[in-house]
């Protein structure tokens, strides 16, 4: 005779496990992206072409302009690499068939995408940040560091909002074929108005509110503050809350629409 | 329509081709149909185009930002004529035709270089827009009229 045991984990073991998804899940990730060239594109070449246009025609070398530009260039990759690291292993993964099912399966289809938005922003930004190291060493650009463990708190939390961000990217493309269209949308226009390279001032006041919206602006407030040894921790909550912000958001609208998808049994489309 | 058996390799060859062409020209539309070029890609680009338009401006004022357009809109090319020629080997193998091109009487490089044709005529025209749209929101108007003659040379 069979028995139907119903296991009741406690709320210990379930946050276990969901972490044991959410590592394997990035260390897969990971794995995915390396095999992905236009990561490459984004994480190694663009932080070179982006310092190399802003340093080198610049008249103030100093190191509170490098610091300035270098942090503005690593937020702008990272959020390229977000968007595209998202975009092109998720559109191999809806045509080669894990996306639908993951979406059908056991485990909670939003950790599974917190996961590899994990692995993928912690890998993007460590080879951006390599890539930026290195160009500033070759360009013999000084740049201020006086206060590292600031610097590190800003990355974790840059890190974080990477991994909320792939679960809103990771949303669109259950709702529409056209995910990885949508998500190459998205890249210019956070780059654009997100004022990590271009100041918000520049642009006529109806646009430039936009950026008091994008983590990485706050992000680039408090990474800048805390190079220079005053970190701006006013700026850093402001990033924190956007960052529970966009993943609260995530968690709902991923939630949502991939119920509708079991529902209308349109899986296989994605 | 297929062939009749008595055109010859030549005229063959060619028709292959026209098709192959022509099949390029209908996947790219598609895998993005009208609404989602103009509601993505073309944007997409514009946004793309202005933001270097723009960084030019902060690194080196208003020549700067003109040498930026006249990059910024040569490099818009590269979307759709590198990046998508280059898609089009990787669909095959996601879709699984890329081991039935190599297989096949007709040479792959053909296949995967003519439906590529479309890419190429698409990057012309994203170029275009990049260079009106995006040069009369940053005020380029002028470099752009100054550029309408070595690209009508070209």
């Amino acid at each position: 005779m069979h028995e139907t045991t119903v296991r009741t984990d406690g709320l210990g073991q379930r946050v276990w496990r969901g972490t044991e998804v959410m590592i394997a899940c990035a260390r897969l990730q990971m794995a995915e992206v390396r095999s992905s060239w236009i990561i490459i594109a984004v994480t190694v070449f663009q932080p070179i072409v982006f310092l190399l246009v802003v340093l080198l025609p610049a008249d103030d070398r100093s190191a509170a302009a490098g610091t300035r530009a270098a942090v503005g260039v690593a937020l702008s990759v990272s959020w390229a690499a977000t968007a595209w690291g998202a975009a092109s292993v998720l559109r191999r993964e809806r045509a080669m068939g894990p996306l639908a099912r993951a979406l059908a399966g056991l485990v909670d289809a939003r950790l599974i995408a917190l996961g590899k938005g994990l692995g993928s922003a912690l890998l993007s930004n460590v080879w951006a940040l390599g890539t930026l190291v290195l160009t500033l060493i070759a360009l013999r650009q000084p740049v201020s560091i006086s206060h590292p463990g600031a610097l590190l708190l800003g990355y974790v939390v840059l890190v974080a909002s990477g991994s909320a961000i792939g679960l809103l990217i990771g949303s669109i493309f259950v709702v529409t074929r056209y995910g990885a269209q949508i998500s190459a949308f998205l890249t210019f226009p956070v780059i654009l108005f997100g004022g990590m390279l271009i100041p918000p001032e520049l642009f006529p006041p109806p646009l430039n509110w936009i950026s008091s919206v994008v983590s990485l602006r706050w992000l680039q407030e408090f990474l800048v503050t805390a190079a220079f040894g005053a970190p701006n921790y006013a700026a850093l909550r402001y990033a924190v809350l956007l960052t529970v912000g966009y993943a609260l958001g995530g968690i709902r609208l991923f939630g949502r629409i991939a119920q509708k998808a079991r529902r209308d049994g349109t899986l296989d489309l994605y | 329509m297929a062939p009749s058996t008595s055109i010859d390799p030549a005229g063959q060859r060619l028709w292959r081709t026209g098709q192959i062409i022509r099949m390029g020209f209908l996947q790219y539309s598609a895998a993005n149909p009208r609404s989602i070029v103009l509601a993505t890609i073309w944007p997409r680009l514009i946004f793309q185009t202005i933001f270097w338009i723009l960084l030019g401006y902060v690194a080196g004022g208003p020549d700067g930002a003109t040498f930026a357009y006249i990059g910024a809109v040569a490099t818009a090319l590269t979307f759709s004529g590198i990046a998508g020629m280059s898609d089009v080997p990787v669909d095959d193998k996601f879709a699984g035709t890329y081991s039935r091109l190599l297989g096949a009487s007709t040479p792959p490089t053909l296949v995967v270089f003519g439906r590529g044709v479309a890419q190429l005529a698409w990057s012309v025209v994203e170029m275009l827009v990049c260079l009106g749209v995006a040069g009369l929101i940053t005020g380029q108007a002028r470099t752009m009229v100054a550029l309408v003659p070595v690209l009508r040379s070209t």
